[in-house]
């Protein structure tokens, strides 16, 4: 078992905030993280919002955050999901599939991760990250579903690798991607929108092509679209499955916590997108972090 | 990306598998599933110590990753006496790689 003052359970930017706080606090920390340290803000091409950078690369916005963090001695545990806890004792238990990790406080930081595409399909070309997955498509027709920033900043993506077209589908009245972004992408010539419409199927055709089965939702109309790929862009959940029955959660999965990041559980401490909030941002995840963090300190030292 | 791992072009890539078996790895730089996998193969080398590791910018070397069908990053090919014998696109947990490395 490795033992911890702090163990954080996400690497996210709000875990490696808090990881920061709570190492410059002399306290030694602990973050284990499913994938590499950096979460949500690994998939945002451009920040744009952070202040001291105009722009920049959310994978390089990480880097810094990760490097700072490390640099004060926290330890990164990448790759190692967290499958189990156990929160009935003074010392907080994280498990994963190689070792048992301890901490005298926890933090929660676990977040969101993006819904699937909510029709069942046998069809391979359905995507979630445009820079991953985008580069065959050059001079095919996409469909990206999702009229939100994420559908739209991943649609100019897609445009600039040179795809033939890409048309959006939203099943709401209105896309609420920002109106500057929405210009940009109509500016392209090769990005239509439609909304309020909906896919009921897709189907694979011989040609391996997919073919969509789409209806309008405010009369009901129904056709058909073919096309090369779908990337899916349709909103995010909460990575609670963990806490059911053991910390309190809202009917949509949200940890419930004050405004001092405390959960109904002493000396856990939850922070960021994963809890009940209204703005989910990176820096209101930096300020909840830090915050968890003092908070967790002020916990350990009281004991 | 990987560490130690040399990086291969198009002129190179054939007289390297002809010369070494193991795994090529295909990413981008901004691609954060390839950030995920570099980690998790950082990891099997842990556990199979033998294991050769070489990788390709596809965004450096797109002719020879369309050559290689290997436009979707990441991919990883294993390659054995200069063939490709099999490959894997997309994020997998060290367990699955491993059990990736020792097929065939
Ligand atoms: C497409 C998109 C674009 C965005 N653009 C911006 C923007 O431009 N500016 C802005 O301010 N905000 C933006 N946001 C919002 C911002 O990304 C989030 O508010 C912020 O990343 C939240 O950080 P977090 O650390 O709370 O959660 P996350 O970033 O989601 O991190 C949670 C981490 O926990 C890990 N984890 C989950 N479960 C486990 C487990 N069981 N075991 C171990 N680890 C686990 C995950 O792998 C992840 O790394 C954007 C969001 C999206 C989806």
């Amino acid at each position: 078992m490795k033992a911890y003052d702090v163990l954080i359970i996400g690497g996210g930017v709000c875990g490696l905030t808090a990881a920061i706080y709570a190492a410059r606090a002399n306290l030694s920390v602990g973050i284990i993280e499913k994938e590499v340290c950096g979460g949500l803000v690994n998939w945002t091409h451009v920040v744009e919002n952070v202040p001291s950078y105009k722009s920049i690369h959310g994978l390089d916005l990480m880097a810094k955050c990760r490097e700072h963090a490390e640099s004060l001695g926290v330890d990164l545990v990448e790759v190692e999901a967290v499958t189990g806890v156990d929160l009935s004792a003074e010392l907080k238990l994280a498990v994963t599939a190689d070792e048992t990790y301890a901490g005298r406080a926890l933090i929660v930081a676990t977040g969101r991760k993006p819904l699937a595409l909510p029709v069942s399909t046998e069809f391979e070309n359905v995507h979630y990250c445009a820079i991953c997955d985008g580069a065959p498509y050059k001079g095919k027709d996409v469909v990206v579903v999702g009229g939100g920033n994420s559908g739209f900043d991943e649609s100019l993506y897609l445009a600039g690798l040179g795809v033939a077209s890409i048309h959006i589908l939203e099943v709401f009245p209105q896309c609420i991607a920002a109106a500057a972004t929405q210009d940009r992408a109509r500016r392209t010539g090769i990005i239509r929108v439609d909304t309020n419409t909906k896919i009921t199927a897709l189907d694979v055709l011989e040609s391996d092509r997919g073919r969509l089965h789409l209806e309008n939702c405010a009369d009901g109309k129904t056709w058909t679209e073919d096309c090369d790929a779908v990337f899916c862009f349709i909103g995010q959940k909460p990575n609670t499955d963990l806490f059911h029955g053991l910390l309190d959660l809202d009917k949509a999965g949200y940890i419930v916590a004050n405004a001092d990041m405390e959960t109904n559980v002493s000396g856990v401490f939850a922070a960021g997108d994963v809890i009940v909030k209204k703005y989910r941002q990176i820096v209101t995840a930096m300020g909840d972090g830090a915050i968890a963090a003092l908070q967790a300190e002020k916990y350990i030292r009281a004991r | 990306m990987l560490v130690n791992a040399p990086m291969l072009d198009d002129a190179g890539f054939d007289a390297y598998i002809a010369a070494n078996d193991g795994l090529v790895f295909f990413h981008k730089k901004l691609c954060p599933n390839c950030r995920v996998l570099a980690k998790v193969l950082d990891k099997c080398r842990g556990q199979l110590p033998g294991l050769t590791l070489a990788a390709v910018d596809t965004e450096e070397q797109p002719a020879l990753a369309t050559r290689l069908e290997a436009l979707r990053v990441p991919t990883v090919l294993l390659v054995k006496n200069g063939r490709v014998v099999a490959r894997k696109t997309g994020v997998a947990s060290p367990t699955e790689m491993i059990a990736f490395c020792q097929q065939g």
